[in-house]
Order: C-alpha cells, then structure tokens, then sequence
C-alpha cells in the first residue's frame, strides 16, 4: 500500500507555514513549542508512556474500584518483608498509584496527547487541503515521466474528439475532471476519493471529542446509589466516591416489587427485576420494570439495577404436609418461630430457623452462606402425637433429600418469601452522548483513512500530425496495487473507444 | 454428531493443513497447496458447522445464547477468526505461503484451549449481565481484530527472521525467540493431547510436568532444555537462512502484509472497545471504569496506534515496525487471557 515508489507529485510534505515564514520574520517565542507539539515522534512516544503508565493501575488495585488494601498483601509478597512493603506502599499512595487514572501526572499526559494531536492535525490540514480541493491539473514531463502508473497512447482523432473520449472514460470511472490549457498542449485531471485523505482528521477530532465528552461527565454528571425497599419510596441517592455524601433526587421512585430467579442448581442467578414507579410532583408518571441490561431514563436520570439483597423482615415459609394415608395436603405458612397443626394428623409442625443460602461450616453445622435466597432450606422441628419430636431439615431445591425417615407426615419446603430490597445505580452524565458521537466519528474516521484512497488521474493530450498523442499517469495515496487494475482499465477504455493504434 | 466432535475434526484438519502448507512451500508443489487449501476450508466449514450445533445445543438446554460467553467458546472463535481472514486474504491476494502460519495458529488457539483441563467446556447458562445483544457484537469485532493481529504478529516473526543478514541482529533475536515460543507451544499442545488420547500415566500437562514442576531439578532442566532448543534454532535458522528467505514472498510483501493486518485489525479493535463501553453504559451506566480489562484493551489500541503512526507519518519500516507488531500481540495476548488469570475484573470468567 504504502510503497516505497516516489509520488508523482506534491506528496511529500512541504515546509509548514511557520518555518517558511522564519525566514523572513524572526522567529516568534512559541516557535519552539510549536516544534515540539507538531512531532510525530513526541506523539508516538506520548502513546507509549500512556500506555506503559496504564499497566500500573491495572496491577495495583485501585480506590473505587478494587480493595487498596489488597496492594499490601501483593507488596508483602513482592517484597517478602513486612517494613519495605509498608515503605512501597506507603509510597505508591503518595504518588497517587492507587488513583493512577485521576492523578495530575496522567491528565498532564492526555492533555499532551491532545495537544500533539490538535496541533499535528492543524498543521497539516492546509496541506491536506490544497492537494485535495487546488491540485495541479498541468503536470510537468518529469511528473509524467516518475508515475508509478503510466501510458501513452496514439488516438486517430482530432484533439477536441480525443479530449471528448478521454473525458468520457473518466466521468464514466467516477472521476471529477478539471482541465487547462498550456503551450499547445491540453491537460486533463481526474480525481475521486479525495474526502479520504479527511479520514485522519475525522479520526483525530474524534478523540478530542471523547475527552470533551469524558470532562462534561466528570463536571456536570453525578453517578450515585440509591436501596429501596419492596413498597418503600425514596428521593435519597448515595454520591460514589464522595464518602456517604447523600442528596435528594427532583422526584422520587417507588419499588413496588422485587424478583429474584436463579439457574437449577441455585448459585447462579438467571434474572432479576425491579418493578418502579416514578412519583413527580405526587402524580405517578412511570411505571417500568428494569433488569440488567435493561435500565430506565426519567428527566435525563438513568437508573440500573445493580445489586439486590434482603431485608431480614416480613418472612413468610410455606411447607407443604401431604398425609400419605389420606393424601390430603395442607400447606402451613410460617411468619416466625410459630407452632401450626397438621389437620387430621396430630402432628404439630415447629418452624426452628431459615437459612436462606444453605452451607455447612468446617464443623459441619448449618449456616447461611449470605442473606439471598439461593439455596433456602429450613429446619423444622416436628412433633409427634406421642409427645416425642424429630429436628429435620427441607430443602427447597431439593425436594428428594429427607434427613429423618418414618414421619407420619411428608414434608416439603414449597415456598420462601421476605422482604428485598433493590439496589440501584443512578446515574446523571450529559457528556455521554458527545462520547458516542466522537466514538461513531472515529470508527467513519478509521473507515475512510483506511479503506478508501484517494485516486488522481493526469492526462496531456497534444496534437500529432493528424492525430493525438495521448499521455496518461496516475497514482493512489493508498492500495495501489487495486489502483494499477483500475488505470489499466481506463487505459483500456480509452484506447477501444478512441480506436487507437500504438 | 455433536458439536465436540466437529470440533475436533475441525482441529485434525486445521493440523493436516500445516502439515500440507509446509510441503506445499518446501516443494512448491501446487497440487499440494490446493489440497492444504482445501484441506482449510473444510476445516473452516466443520467449525462454522460446531459452532452453530453448539449454540443449537444451548437451546436444547433451555438457555440458549450464542456461544461466545467463555473462555472456551471465545478461544475457538479466535481460532474460527484468524482462518476466516487468512482464507479471505488467501483467495483477494491469490498467494498461499502464509497458511504456514495462518493453519498452525488456528490450530494452536482451538487445540490448547481443548486441551487445558482446567477449562469448562460445558454450555453454561449467563449471568444477567451477560444476558445481551451487545455481547455479540462485542465479542465478534474484537476477536476478528485479534485475529488480524494474530496473523501479523506471525509475519513480523517470520520478517524479523528472514530480514537478519546476522546472527547477532537484536530483531533476529526478537524473532527467533517468538518462534520458538510459538513452536513450544505448539508441540506442547501436541505432545498433550497424544498423552491425554493414550490416557498414559506421564503428567498431561507439559508446563505443570517442567518448567512449574515441585522438584527444582527438573525446573532447572527444563530451563536449560529451553535455552539449548532456543539456541539451536537461532543457530541453524541462520545457516540456512538464504535456504528459508527464498521459501516465502519477498520481504517488501511481508512486510506490507504485517501492515494491512494491523489496518484491518485496528478498527476492528476500536469497535469491540466502544461496543464494549456501550454495553458496560446500558448495563451498569459507566461507560468505563479503568477496570484492568479495559485498560489493557486500551494499553493494545495505543501500541496499534503508534504502530500505525511510525508507520503512516514516520515512515518506520521493516524490523521496527515488525518489533511494534510483536510487542502490540503480545498486549493482546495478556489483554485476553492474562488480565483473567493474572489480574481481577469485570471479565474474569477465566478464573472460573
């Protein structure tokens, strides 16, 4: 693509505008800055420091995102002594490698980078500009001469009918045509794709645009928590990363229910929902259902489910008891530690304890592993006609599993409900759709820099005893060699149009 | 016919066609080479064929979603990707040298991870998070990117050897020392495999039996077993290094190709990163959090960019550009399967 053939013309860059003019005026002060920020190299090495400095965070746990603390863990091993890994630690504080991302240093080298960019950019732009919107139509006999691509051809036509024919064939490849007039000689110029040399550009602008985009965010935007509980309203969020500083919402939101589904098996939770209702001004204007993936937008304010849990509060069991003489069923709903009758039986079931997600200790004991209800069995404690009693354990996802044999009753755990509440992330950012927008400008951006070029066409028709001698040359800034096939085609065209003879 | 046995039938073709473009480059014989093609796109069509019957599988199984959700799925989907470029690549160019390093790269992703038994293979159901149409898109752009890089990563090793006119060249080093770590890999992957098929007694995993074994007298061995196998390679790979320069395209063309893989690679980076931000805004509402997965994705997407900028507007050529597009892979290996089993995060379904 990029070749190491010379280019026809006007290719390489040409002296910037300030060090031409340096020769007149003396140089100003900011000559040398100027200098500096145009560099690619300072921008390459720019994108490698960045990236270089970036591993460091991704090693060391970061505030609000990871657990500092676990840096020291990794520093003692690092450093197998418990004094140094005190010292590195207390260093990588200082220099701010917990909060690598937001340190002064790191923004000092984005805003190099923009820098550089903005600069690199303006400064090549007015070259860029001049070769796509003034290109030199009348190409000299050396120009000629060095194209990568050339062809002369003999058209039996007068100079006006080969300049027709040639016209044609470019118009009909899509190119745009320009032409001049010049010691007896007619030149023709064609080009097409010209926008792509803007692609870069696109790009770059793109970047800055993100950065623009992250600044409002961090400015104007607030990213905040708010728990509510099942029926409970509330207008009051928790700020992130600003310790447990609370404000109040413009409205309030409502969780009119909460559900929890977990995959068989009961440790992977394959979905969960909140109900909500927005409450503005005391008239209900929302009502939605959000899950993950699935967030709801009120005023501008964006809320996402992001965690769940229980409140401890309003359990209610219900344990199925199937008489295997009768077969009658009677379901028992517990709300605390209550005794409920069998009907029929004789048989009193006592509700011991709930663990909402079962596991059993390194001594064996039944505990909970947290307060979600994943895995919820329930110890009951079952007493018999004849004054004896029997502790047996149901499992919900387990219905087969019996810890006791020979009960006159068969038990079952059907159902578990308490109170939960819903965790929501609530987040206000005006700058995300400037992010979206300079994220859609660069991928255009990246499209035309890379995948469309930017295709030029020289012809000089001279009348030649009778006939036209016609000179063609042509070159592409990129994928030349899918260039090559098109000029020849051309090149082919005209020749069978024109009818010449070689 | 399930899906696991295409795949394996997919990853014994894949192996025959490196053993097919091997002979098709040392004789230049091009029967052999249409057979090692065609022997490539059979492989390719079983795949695709695996691919789909797995995510039928998923719905069979009462959770159906596209397999592109673990460390399984996504490693033979990189394998699916870097065949997919290299036959497209193949069939515009009309040049077939590089199935060389195209076939045993497809093989090394899809064989290794089939291997590695610390790897569930199971069709697992997703967590809510993952629950989206954003993954797929995510997923498919990046690993088409990786690909890309995957395969000029392999051209700039094979540039930086065939470049050297010394044995003392630091590139010719950098590239050898790839080599042979590809090549170690490959026939661990290898030797693995015929262990675990013959069910033999000998520890089936290479690395676990030497270089991270308990007695340090083994470890010691492996290590000088290394140096010796690297050594040889670097000594042997420049005595016939006329012998093996005049096997491939010239270094003009190598050098070009490593290039455009690196062009086509990069928006298609740059897309999985801002699906994968678009995803993480509708999700959890940050578009990104400077979690270690992202930043590496970042940490990569710079080293392309300054790879594209030597390039572009310094005008870098050759070995220095073949070192930024090692260095740029090797980023993309850590931001895959590093950042899962050496860092924490969002992504760390490898750690699983």
């Amino acid at each position: 693509m990029q070749g190491e053939s010379p280019p026809v013309v006007d290719e390489k860059q040409p002296p910037p505008p300030a060090e031409a003019a340096s020769a007149v005026v003396t140089k100003s002060w900011y000559d040398p800055l100027l200098k500096f920020f145009s560099s690619v190299h300072v921008a390459v090495i720019t994108l490698i420091i960045l990236a270089a400095i970036s591993i460091i965070g991704t090693v060391l746990q970061q505030k609000n995102i990871g657990d500092v603390n676990d840096n020291m863990r990794l520093f003692q091993q690092f450093f197998g002594d418990a004094g140094r890994a005190q010292r590195a630690f207390d260093i990588s504080e200082k220099i701010g490698f917990f909060h690598l991302y937001q340190t002064w240093y790191f923004y000092a080298l984005l805003s190099l980078l923009s820098t550089s960019l903005i600069v690199c950019s303006l400064r090549r732009l007015p070259q860029t500009w001049k070769i796509m919107a003034r290109p030199k139509v009348e190409l000299e006999e050396s120009g000629f001469k060095a194209s990568p691509n050339r062809r002369t051809l003999t058209l039996p036509l007068s100079r006006a009918e080969a300049a027709a024919t040639v016209v044609a064939a470019l118009s009909k490849g899509g190119f745009g045509k320009r032409e001049s007039e010049r010691d007896g000689a007619l030149y023709l110029f064609g080009q097409k794709g010209a926008y792509s040399r803007l692609g870069i550009y696109v790009t770059h602008f793109s970047i800055i645009m993100i950065f623009i985009g992250g600044i409002l965010g961090s400015l104007y935007g607030f990213k905040a928590y708010m728990q509510i509980t099942e029926g409970d309203t509330s207008d009051q969020i928790m700020m992130r990363g600003d310790e447990g500083r609370t404000a109040t919402l413009p409205f309030k939101v409502r969780c009119d229910d909460f559900q929890v589904e977990y995959y068989p098996g009961g440790q992977r939770p394959k979905d969960y929902f909140s109900r909500l209702t927005v409450i503005d001004a005391g008239q209900e204007t929302l009502h939605e259902r959000i899950e993950v993936n699935s967030p709801l937008q009120y005023k501008g304010i964006w809320f996402y489910q992001s965690s769940f849990g229980d409140t401890g509060r309003g359990l209610k069991v219900s344990i199925r008891a199937v008489d295997p003489k009768t077969g009658a069923a009677h379901d028992l709903v517990f709300t605390g530690t209550d005794i409920l009758d069998v009907p029929g039986t004789g048989v009193r079931v006592q509700m011991q304890r709930i663990f909402p997600d079962f596991m059993q200790d390194e001594m064996g004991r039944p505990t909970t592993r947290s307060n979600q209800p994943k895995n919820p069995v329930a110890a009951v404690q079952v007493l018999l006609p004849d004054g004896t009693s029997k502790l047996t354990y149901l499992f919900k996802h387990r219905p087969d599993l019996k810890t006791v044999a020979g009960l006159p009753v068969d038990l079952t755990f059907a159902d578990f409900s308490s109170i939960q509440y819903t965790g929501l992330q609530v987040v206000y950012d005006p700058g995300v759709w400037v992010i979206w927008l300079g994220c859609a400008f660069m991928v255009i951006g990246l499209w035309f820099a890379f995948f469309s070029s930017h295709r030029r066409v020289w012809v000089r028709l001279r009348e030649d005893g009778g006939a036209t001698a016609v000179v063609l040359a042509g070159n592409a800034n990129k994928n030349r060699e899918r260039f090559t096939e098109e000029f020849e085609r051309l090149g082919d065209a005209i020749e069978a149009a024109g009818g010449a003879r070689s | 016919m399930n899906s696991s046995a295409l795949f394996n039938g997919s990853m014994v073709l894949y192996l025959v066609a490196t053993v097919a473009y091997f002979i098709y480059l040392a004789f230049r014989n091009e029967k052999v080479g249409v057979g090692a093609t065609l022997v490539t796109a059979l492989g390719f069509v079983a795949q695709t064929a695996a691919i789909g019957l797995r995510w039928k599988e998923s719905y069979d199984m009462g959770f159906g979603h596209i397999p592109l959700s673990n460390m399984y799925e996504s490693m033979v989907f990189w394998s699916w990707s870097i065949i997919l470029i290299y036959l497209i690549f193949e069939r515009v160019y009309r040049n077939r040298s590089l199935g060389v390093i195209a076939a045993p790269l497809g093989f090394l992703a899809i064989a290794s991870i089939s291997i590695a038994s610390n790897i569930s293979q199971e069709i697992e159901p997703l967590v809510p998070a993952l629950q989206s149409n954003w993954l797929t898109v995510h997923v498919i752009t990046s690993f088409l990117g990786y690909a890309a890089f995957t395969i000029s990563f392999g051209v700039s090793v094979l540039y930086l050897i065939l470049a050297a006119d010394k044995r003392k060249d630091a590139f010719y080093v950098v590239g050898m020392a790839s080599l042979v770590t590809m090549l170690t890999l490959f026939a661990a992957t290898i030797l693995d495999f015929a262990v675990q098929k013959i069910g033999g007694t000998v520890q089936p995993h290479l690395f676990a039996a030497s270089f991270a074994s308990h007695s340090p007298g083994v470890k010691i061995v492996s290590w000088i077993a290394a140096v010796g196998i690297f050594a040889l390679f670097w000594y042997v790979g420049a005595l016939y290094h006329e012998r093996l320069a005049a096997l491939f395209p010239g270094l003009r063309i190598l050098d070009d190709l490593s290039y455009k893989m690196v062009m086509v690679g990069f928006p298609l980076l740059t897309l999985g990163i801002v699906t994968g931000a678009a995803w993480a805004n509708y999700a959890w509402g940050t578009y990104w959090s400077w979690d270690p997965k992202e930043t590496w994705s970042l940490i990569t997407w710079l080293i392309y960019a300054a790879f594209l900028h030597a390039r572009f507007t310094a005008g870098w050529r050759g070995k220095n550009t073949a070192v930024l597009s090692v260095i740029g892979f090797a980023a993309v290996v850590f931001t895959y399967i590093g950042v899962n089993f050496v860092l924490s995060g969002l992504h760390s379904y490898g750690s699983a």
